[in-house]
């Protein structure tokens, strides 16, 4: 029995059908080509898969695709604007924060997530706030000064 | 880039029949009674694993996660009651829970990531019931009660009469869990300590809670929980009984723990050996009651 879907997605309302067990990381990347967010581990572990669901941070992978019905979904392609990058991915880009660019995406949404609780984080709070991302490159010093920059002036 | 191994990782297999979204728990009770092998799932970070990896698709879903009558946190005078739905996201972010009910607001604390927290609820944690479930422990160690409703009856159980086994629980199939009730106990002293392979996100090796109240320097009610180390989290009963009424010094100290040690039944497995699991939860009792002794 498919489920009829009604959302905004990145700002424009959008409607899908979708089987029960589907993740809401396949609705994004196979129905609407939203390829930003990545299925690494696919057990929660990593982050890489990360979305903002009402402007917090869920796990795609590990959300199912029914839960977005009636609310708001934003993708890593939805931080940016047509003006160009958003301050946090401005930040990410100054700070070096970038390598191999496989977890950027789910940083950036977790720390998206984390600015729109606290908008001047400690280090602390960023670690903490980033803890659920796993970054390959091991970038993570720059990544938290990134995230330190974006409020900092 | 699509496709690959992504892809077919992503694809659940045999969809489910049916799904539902109750606007109330008689409705949600309704379906559980009347609709066979339906699923409850609220978060859904568990129940996705669960489906991908191991391909277990249910005939129905039931999704509460909404469910305002599950979405409750409130203060009586003796407990906190909190509904099913609750995230652990909102439970980290409440006053209530951090000064009524310490030891799972310390459980919240080191639960997972934001990301999962968003998600998870208190609810699912008990359903689930994952051997190594971290607010599982904390609530066993806090006395907590479940309030449980199906369109036969409405009934309490305690937290080791809720958690039978490995994913395994009281509940028959049209029941619902609508509720935890933490009592509160003024003057308590407490403590939670676990550890994994990293500090976030990680699946407890081994988990202690311990809840007492402190009366004159004597320890009443003593309550020691394990996780991890054993087919359910579990008390240390020989422990407890061990600091009973007892004033804490070091050498009574080193005794409770060995017998916590001794009591609980690990096993062996990818998060650590039976012989490691044993010795942290030594090791975790000693600093719960050090830090008790000190405070």
């Amino acid at each position: 029995m498919p489920v009829k879907l009604s959302f905004t997605l990145n700002g424009r309302p959008v409607s899908a059908e979708v089987e029960p067990t589907m993740a809401l990381l396949e609705l994004l990347r196979e129905r609407f080509d939203l390829t930003g967010a990545k299925l690494g581990c696919g057990e929660g572990e990593c982050g890489a898969c990360a979305v903002l669901l009402d402007e917090e941070a869920v796990l795609g992978c590990l959300t199912p695709a029914f839960a977005v019905d009636g609310r708001t979904v934003r993708t890593v392609e939805g931080l940016s604007s047509s003006e160009g990058l958003s301050a946090l991915q401005q930040a990410f880009v100054s700070e070096g924060a970038i390598q191999c660019g496989f977890c950027t995406p789910g940083m950036e949404i977790a720390a998206a997530s984390l600015l729109r609780q606290e908008p001047r984080p400690t280090p602390e709070q960023i670690r903490r706030g980033l803890e659920g991302n796993l970054c390959r490159c091991t970038g993570y010093v720059a990544m938290i000064e990134a995230v330190e920059a974006v409020n900092d002036d | 880039m699509k496709g690959g191994p992504a892809r077919e990782a992503l694809r659940a297999v045999n969809p489910p029949t049916g799904y539902f979204r109750p606007d109330s728990v008689a409705d949600a009770l309704e379906i559980l009674a009347r609709v066979d092998q339906a699923r409850v799932v609220a978060g859904g970070t568990d129940w996705m694993l669960s489906v991908r990896t191991q391909g277990q698709v249910p005939a129905a879903v039931v999704d509460i996660f909404r469910l305002e009558e599950l979405q409750g946190l409130i203060r009586h005078p003796d407990a906190l009651e909190i509904g099913a739905a609750v995230t652990v996201a909102r439970l980290l972010a409440s006053a209530e829970v951090a000064r009524d009910a310490p030891l799972l607001a310390q459980a919240a604390d080191r639960f997972g990531s934001p990301p999962v927290r968003s998600r998870a609820t208190i609810g699912g944690n008990l359903c689930n019931a994952s051997p190594a479930a971290d607010l599982t422990v904390a609530l066993l160690a806090s006395d907590a009660t479940v309030e449980v409703a199906s369109r036969r009856c409405r009934r309490s159980l305690a937290i080791r009469e809720l958690v039978l086994g490995p994913r395994r629980t009281a509940l028959a199939s049209d029941e619902l869990l609508v509720s935890v009730r933490v009592p509160i106990r003024p003057g308590a002293v407490w403590a939670f300590q676990k550890s994994g392979r990293r500090p976030a996100l990680e699946i407890s090796a081994a988990a202690v809670a311990f809840s007492a109240v402190l009366q004159d320097g004597h320890l009443r009610e003593p309550r020691i929980a394990c996780g991890a180390v054993a087919p359910t989290p579990m008390r240390a009963l020989q422990a407890e009984r061990l600091i009973a009424d007892r004033r804490l010094d070091p050498s009574l100290i080193l005794a409770c723990a060995r017998r916590a040690a001794a009591e609980v039944e690990p096993i062996d497995d990818v998060r650590g050996s039976a012989l490691y699991r044993r010795r942290l939860v030594g090791a975790f009792v000693s600093r719960c009651l050090e830090g008790c002794h000190a405070g």
